[in-house]
Formats: C-alpha cells, sequence, structure tokens
C-alpha cells in the first residue's frame, strides 16, 4: 500500500505584497504542486531567492496561498480555525538558533510547545527529558542556551520540536550559521528523527547535507526544475551548475574525467564510489 | 621584511577571574607580502583572537606584533595607523551597514582616515568595481539590497580603506555556492591587482584549497602547521585528529593511492582531473 | 568572554534560601521591608538586624557581596542621616551653637533611617542573590494571577519579561561585534566632545536597531510555529509547590514580626 502524503501542494501560487502601491506583487511561486509521502527525508536545493523559504513557510501556515491548496495530514493550511492543528503536525527549525529560542533555560524552551498545546505538566517533563535525550542534550538541561555552541542552540530547537510530537519538521537552513562541528551535530540528529519516521524537509545550500536525503527536490524561480532520489538529481551536473549550484567533489571529477573520454558511472556521489571507478577505469583492480 | 610578523603572542581571556582562559598561546609566525594565506582552526581555536590582535583591536597579555616592521603593541601612533594599514572585515559584515546610502556607507572608512573628499570619492568607485557592485547601486540605501550585495558593500568598506594586509573572518558564511564563488573570484582578483596581502578565515577547506597560497592551521591556541597547501593538506591524518575534514578529492586520492596509484597530491577538482588524466595517459 | 555574562546577580548556592519557593520569597520579604517600618525602639532594632544578619548567614552569600549591593545607596543614607541629625528637632537638646542644633530625636532619627534603608536594601538583594530572575519571572506570574480578573495581560508581561532577559545576553553580544567591526573601519568612539560621542554612536546604534527588529520578526515567527497565542490554556511543565522547608520560613518571619510588635509594646517607642 501506498504511504499516504503529509503534505501536498496543489496549484499553489504566492506573492508577497509589493512595497510600493502601483507596483504588480511579483509571484513567488505559481502553480506549484508537490506531494511529500509520510516518513520521507526531502532535501530542498536552490540558489538563494529561488522561492525555497517561501515553501517552507506556506507547510506551516506562516504564509497563505494567495490560490491553490495545501494540505497537511488533510488539514487545509488556509483554514484560520485548524491553525494549531497544522503547527502541532509540522514544526519548524530556522537558521538563526539564537532568533528562536525563547526561555532562559534550556529545558524550558524545549517544554515551549507542549506548555502552548496545554499538554499536562507531568506528561510535559517526560516529554521534555525524552527530547532532550534524543538530540543529546540531556546533561545541559539547566544551563542558559546563550552559552552554548550555535550547533547546540539548534539541538535544543530541534529538541522543541519533538517535545510538541510534530510527525513532520520542516528546516530552513539550520547550518548555515554553524562551524562543520555544528553540521555535523546537526545532521546526525537529523538522521535520527528520520530512523524515528519523521518527515524531514531540509532547505540547504550544502550538497553533502543533500546527499544524505531520500529525495531532493531542486528549485529555480519558484519552480522545482529537479526531483528524484541523489543520485538521480546530481547525474544531471550541468543542469545543476548552471542553477549556480554545486555537485559533489566526486561527482563532478567523475563527470569531468567522463568527458575526457573515461568510462566511469553517472550516478557517483561519494568518495569511495568514485574511487573504485576510477581504478576499475584504470584497470588497476 | 615581512608585512605581518607576531612574536610570543599570548592572550587571556578574562583575566585575573576564575573564569580565565587562554586564548592563543605564545605564537609566532610571520606572513610575507602578497601572500594569499588561508587561516583554519575549528571555533575556539584562538583564529578570531589571532587576527584582532593584528589591527590592534585586541592587545596581546605579552608578546609582539610588527606591522611593516612596526611595534603597533606599544607605539601609539602606529598603533592607531595599523587600523587603516590592516583591514579587517568580520563575519557577517553586512550588518554593519548603517548609513543612508552604499556610497556613503562605503566612503565611511575613508573619511575616518581623514582623506580629502575627491580621493575618498575615487577609492568608493575603485572599491565598488572591486566587489563588483554596479555603480547605480552606489545611489541606493544598503538596506534595500539583496543579501549578496549587501555581503559585498560592507567587504567594499574595507576595501575601500586600501589597506595593505586585508582580513575577511569567513566571508562567505551563509551564501549560496553562486554567491560564495563570487565572493572568492573578487578575494582572488583583488590581491592580483593591487598585490595586497590576504588572510582568509574559514572553516571551508575546498574554498582555501582553491585559493590560498598558504595555509595557517590553528588548534588549541596555537598554530599547528603553516607552510603551502600542499605542505598542509598532506596530512590529512593530522587535520582530522584535530577536527579539521579534507576536501572529498583528497579523500580519493587517498584511497587510489592506497590500492597502488602513484599520483601526487590533488586537492581541487581541476587539479585531480589533470593528475588523473595524465595517469590514464601513460597506462 | 562576552559571552559568559550573567543576568542579574543571581549567585550559584543551595542553601535553604536557595531552595525556598520564589513565591515565598518574594511575599516574605515584602513582610520583612513592613516590619522594618515597624521597629520603634532599639531593642526591636536590634532584633531586626539580627534577624538580618542570620538570613545573610543562612544563605551562605559572601559577606562581601551583600556589602557591594549597599554601594549604591551610601550617599543616600548620608544625605538622609545628615538631614535628620540637623532637622529634625526634639528630645534632649544635644548641642545648641549658632545655626546648629542636634536634639536627641535628631540622632535616633538619623540611626534608624539609617539601620532601616541599609537592612531593607541587603535583604533585597538576597533575594536576587538566592533567585535566577526566570524563578522571579516565573513568581511574579503567578503571585499576580489574580490580576487577571481585572483584565491585566500578566501572561504576556511575564512572556515580555522573559524574553528581555533571554535576549540581553545576545543583544550585549551583538553590541560588542558591531562596535569591533564598526572600530575595524576607524570609528572613534572614545575621544571627542559630547556632542561628537553622541554622534560616533550612530554607526553602532542603527545596525543594533536593524538587527533587534529583523529578530524580533524571526521570534515571533519562531513562537507562531511553536503554536504561541497568548491566551488561555497554557499551561507549565514546572509547577510551584510550597513545602515544609517555606512553611517553617513562613512560621520564622511571623515569630520575628511578632517579637518586633511585642518589643515595641514592652518597651515603647523611641520615635513618637
Amino acid at each position: 500500500m501506498e504511504k499516504k502524503n503529509i503534505i501536498q501542494f496543489d496549484n499553489v501560487s504566492f506573492a508577497y505584497e509589493a512595497a510600493e502601491e502601483e507596483a504588480q506583487p511579483e509571484k513567488v511561486v505559481d502553480g506549484f504542486n508537490l506531494k511529500i509521502p509520510e516518513g520521507q527525508f526531502v532535501a530542498v536545493l536552490g540558489h538563494n531567492g529561488c522561492g525555497k523559504s517561501t515553501v517552507a513557510k506556506l507547510i506551516n501556515g506562516i504564509l497563505v496561498p494567495v490560490s491553490g491548496k495545501i494540505t497537511v495530514d488533510g488539514i487545509d493550511t488556509s483554514d484560520d480555525s485548524r491553525i494549531t492543528d497544522v503547527r502541532r503536525t509540522v514544526g519548524m527549525v530556522f537558521q538563526n538558533p539564537d532568533n528562536q529560542i525563547v526561555a532562559t533555560i534550556v529545558e524550558d524552551d524545549v517544554a515551549f510547545g507542549p506548555e502552548n498545546l496545554g499538554v499536562e505538566p507531568k506528561e510535559i517533563r517526560r516529554r521534555v527529558d525524552e527530547a532532550l535525550k534524543a538530540v543529546g542534550m540531556y546533561e545541559f538541561r539547566d544551563r542558559e542556551p546563550h552559552k552554548l555552541s550555535g550547533g547546540q542552540k539548534q539541538r535544543i530547537a530541534i529538541a522543541g520540536i519533538i517535545a510538541m510530537q510534530t510527525k513532520c519538521i520542516v528546516m530552513d537552513e539550520p547550518t548555515a550559521m554553524l562551524d562543520p562541528k555544528g553540521r555535523q551535530e546537526v545532521m546526525d540528529t537529523i538522521d535520527m528523527l528520520h530512523k524515528r519516521g519523521i518527515t524531514v524537509i531540509l532547505i540547504t545550500h550544502y550538497m553533502d547535507e543533500a546527499v544524505r536525503a531520500e529525495r531532493i527536490i531542486v528549485m529555480d524561480s519558484g519552480e522545482i526544475v529537479s526531483d528524484g532520489t541523489p543520485k538521480e538529481v546530481f547525474k544531471n551536473v550541468e543542469k545543476i551548475k548552471a542553477l549556480g549550484l554545486d555537485v559533489p567533489q566526486a561527482t563532478e571529477l567523475a563527470y569531468r574525467l567522463r568527458k575526457k573520454g573515461m568510462n566511469l558511472p553517472d550516478d557517483i556521489l561519494d568518495e569511495q564510489e568514485c574511487a573504485e571507478a576510477i581504478l576499475k577505469a584504470l584497470e588497476v583492480k | 621584511m615581512p608585512i605581518i610578523s607576531v612574536e610570543h603572542l599570548t592572550h587571556l581571556y578574562n583575566k585575573g577571574t576564575p573564569s580565565q582562559n587562554t586564548a592563543i598561546e605564545d605564537i609566532s609566525v610571520e606572513i610575507e607580502k602578497g601572500e594569499l594565506v588561508g587561516i583554519i582552526g575549528h571555533t575556539g581555536s584562538g583564529k578570531s583572537t589571532l587576527v584582532q590582535h593584528l589591527n590592534g583591536l585586541l592587545k596581546p597579555d605579552s608578546g609582539k606584533v610588527l606591522i611593516d616592521g612596526k611595534d603597533i603593541v606599544n607605539d601609539k601612533k602606529a598603533a592607531r595607523e595599523a587600523c587603516f594599514k590592516v583591514g579587517l572585515c568580520f563575519q557577517y559584515p553586512e550588518y554593519q551597514l548603517f548609513e543612508e546610502t552604499v556610497e556613503k556607507d562605503i566612503a565611511f572608512g575613508p573619511k575616518n582616515m581623514k582623506l580629502p573628499e575627491d580621493e575618498i570619492k575615487k577609492r568608493v568607485v575603485r572599491a565598488a568595481a572591486f566587489v563588483g557592485l554596479k555603480p547605480e547601486l552606489l545611489e541606493k540605501s544598503p538596506f534595500d539590497l539583496s543579501g549578496g550585495e549587501k555581503r559585498r558593500a560592507a567587504i567594499a568598506g574595507v576595501i575601500a580603506m586600501e589597506p595593505q594586509v586585508l582580513i575577511l573572518d569567513e566571508p562567505t558564511a551563509g551564501l549560496d555556492p553562486s554567491g560564495r564563488d563570487k565572493i572568492l573570484g573578487m578575494i582572488k582578483n583583488y590581491r592580483e591587482q593591487t598585490g595586497s596581502t590576504v588572510l582568509l578565515v574559514s572553516h571551508s577547506m575546498e574554498d582555501i584549497a582553491k585559493i590560498a597560497t598558504k595555509v595557517l592551521v590553528m588548534n588549541c591556541g596555537k598554530i599547528e602547521m603553516y607552510g603551502s597547501v600542499d605542505e598542509v593538506y598532506s596530512q590529512s591524518g593530522r587535520l582530522r585528529e584535530i577536527g579539521l575534514n579534507v576536501p572529498q578529492v583528497s579523500k580519493i586520492f587517498d584511497i587510489l593511492r592506497q590500492n597502488g596509484l602513484k599520483l601526487d597530491n590533488a586537492y581541487t577538482v581541476d587539479r585531480a582531473v589533470e593528475l588523473i588524466t595524465k595517469a590514464a595517459a601513460n597506462k | 568572554m562576552i559571552k559568559d555574562i550573567t543576568i542579574g546577580q543571581y549567585f550559584i548556592g543551595d542553601s535553604v534560601l536557595h531552595r525556598m519557593d520564589a513565591r515565598m520569597k518574594i511575599v516574605l520579604v515584602i513582610a520583612y521591608i513592613v516590619s522594618v517600618f515597624l521597629c520603634k525602639n532599639f531593642w526591636s532594632l536590634g532584633l531586626m538586624v539580627a534577624f538580618s544578619a542570620i538570613c545573610i548567614l543562612i544563605s551562605k552569600i559572601p559577606f562581601k557581596m551583600v556589602l557591594k549591593s549597599l554601594r549604591p545607596i551610601v550617599i543616600i543614607v548620608l544625605i538622609t542621616s545628615i538631614l535628620n541629625l540637623f532637622y529634625v528637632r526634639g528630645g534632649t537638646a544635644l548641642v545648641d551653637w549658632h545655626f546648629i542644633h542636634i536634639t536627641t530625636k535628631g540622632v535616633y532619627t538619623a540611626i534608624f533611617m539609617s539601620v532601616r534603608i541599609i537592612s531593607l536594601v541587603a535583604i533585597s538583594s538576597l533575594l536576587t542573590y538566592t533567585t535566577t530572575p526566570t524563578a522571579l519571572t516565573d513568581a511574579l506570574e503567578r503571585l499576580m494571577a489574580p490580576l487577571k480578573l481585572f483584565k491585566v495581560p500578566v501572561s504576556t508581561l511575564a512572556m515580555m519579561m522573559t524574553l528581555a532577559l533571554r535576549f540581553i545576553p545576545t543583544l550585549v553580544e551583538e553590541i560588542e561585534r558591531i562596535t569591533n567591526a564598526q572600530k575595524a573601519r576607524g570609528a572613534d568612539i572614545s575621544n571627542g566632545g559630547f556632542i561628537d560621542r553622541i554622534k560616533a554612536l550612530i554607526p553602532i546604534i542603527v545596525p543594533l536597531f536593524i538587527s533587534a527588529i529583523r529578530r524580533a520578526y524571526e521570534l515571533a515567527d519562531a513562537m507562531d510555529c511553536r503554536c504561541y497565542t497568548g491566551g488561555p490554556g497554557r499551561t507549565r511543565m514546572k509547577q510551584m509547590k510550597l513545602n515544609s522547608r517555606d512553611f517553617v520560613s513562613a512560621a520564622a518571619v511571623a515569630i520575628f514580626i511578632a517579637a518586633v510588635v511585642l518589643l515595641n509594646i514592652r518597651f515603647g517607642a523611641v520615635l513618637a
């Protein structure tokens, strides 16, 4: 049986209000369609201003479409009376870790979501402890967030969403402001979420993060220009580069050697695959 | 004579309080004129502390900093000059923009140098051209620019001071790949055309491999390595030990060599393509 | 580094006072302040000083810290003492020379006022030394909960307070960052006259405001996403519960106040 779609965009258009009155509002997305089955780990790629952040905000109702329909677990996001249900289903993690932490103590911040949902105090305690353990921040529960590293703050933000028990998490460039160690911590946390069966939508600039997903969506000018498994998407090196994006170095190396006439497969993503293919082509093995 | 010379530099944080800790300890290094030095090291390794000493923003607890042969720690006049000789552009520099127009903002540094009006004008135009800002943008408010343009306008504000040494702290942080490539290209051009010394602090080993002439690796407040890209990147084992990751291509080359392929080192895709094609031709 | 700053003046510790319920602490401090002004003779005043000293000892806050909290009020204490000394008339005249008149009542008033102000500040700072700003905010929110009946937005005010506490370190860090960036562009912040200095602050204040506004927008989105509505139906993870420690403390303060009143009755008032 096919899994049901937790997120569905049907012919969605959206435009920000124009700054000047005479100006035509420019459509950021137009006639956008997307289906994301429950439990999938999706990476969204695209250069700045391609509309990917807008899509993220549309998913949990921070923005509502001008036309078309978005449903989250069957709930229409433009239905004002059900907005809390939408946000109970889809949590969001933002780019700047500082601007999403609301409390002065780590565990209070994680409790913020469940408190807003009116969960029983004892149950909140249980969820907060569990969420902090899941992201590996339990020992930091009574620290002050401003004394933590960027990666740790992002894990706190993720724990805050886990404690709300959402089925889906949308992350808008959660690693953009982090150092390599922080990025690694967050990526490991994302893998953990995926293993728990939570739907993950990761917006990123980093190709090495995108290859960890099950599916990659590439956006440009508010449209999906490529959609498939990492292997399928990165196969098309020229197209990706033309969009101002990177491919993993292994993919690029293989691609350029292939153009020089070497016999290499076209779906290489990691260093092991790449090295083995080169060895085979050079008949060392 | 090296343009930057650091001798036995030590800096402590929160000196005299219980939380006192050493940010950098007994660092000595000389940087020659015209180099493009990539500075790498994980957060807290002391790289930001080091670069803030080079323009006199931080004062050392012991040791000396010589810029162009002048001691900027003890000599007050040299210290004030160092601020203009060594241009420091911080992380996310777009958050320092404040003027009504891009032009005025870029002119802020030169104005503080008390340069004549017409010289300031010339420098603003030159700096804007270096970072690739179109002339018509100069009249705009800096807050109406796109993210990448803001970043470049802010860098122009430092370049307009025409420093002998330009230090950039993570200039590509948070940008998309095309924005990143634009900034890297601009830095490379700037060095080639002006002959200035450039220090580039970055987390990205790939970016540094692409443009640096030398690499300085910091770890736990000390200099771990300082040498050419090849000298540093070939020690991938040690780099990994201190929490740094070598580019994917060099990992590929490590595997190729382990399997008996005789190859030189490669840290960029360009170089890798060249070497492998050569190896294939020799078969 | 600036990152290590701690807001408020909480002094980490594990004394009985640290562990007391913050609500009870606030109520008892208020009761104590009232009792300070009940002291009418040297017996009750002495008892009050002794009681305050015991509280400081129990808190295990170094005496130096308590003195530090008194520093800002030294001037106020001096001025009130001098004014009382010279202007309060009554009782026996001690000095009567040209324009200087000092009376016993003047001396007593000066002593009483100084001791009262000092005790009051010492004990209030004990409250902030032993209670985290977060716990204080929570306690105030709950103590003021009845005001909700009069449409006072208590929860919203408390949320604002928490957010302010949360963002002060972030903004302090930001000020440092922007100041450094402008200094690197040759901005001269510490020299020049008053007007020059104000002008020199513009390159710091403008970016700070812009960044604060940007943060506010992002924070608002983040709070929306976590279902914050500001309305009713919100629960709290941490329930405040009074336990025996709090009741014993309350009893101690009650006995203290009763003793003050009894001493006043027994020995009469020095001050009318």
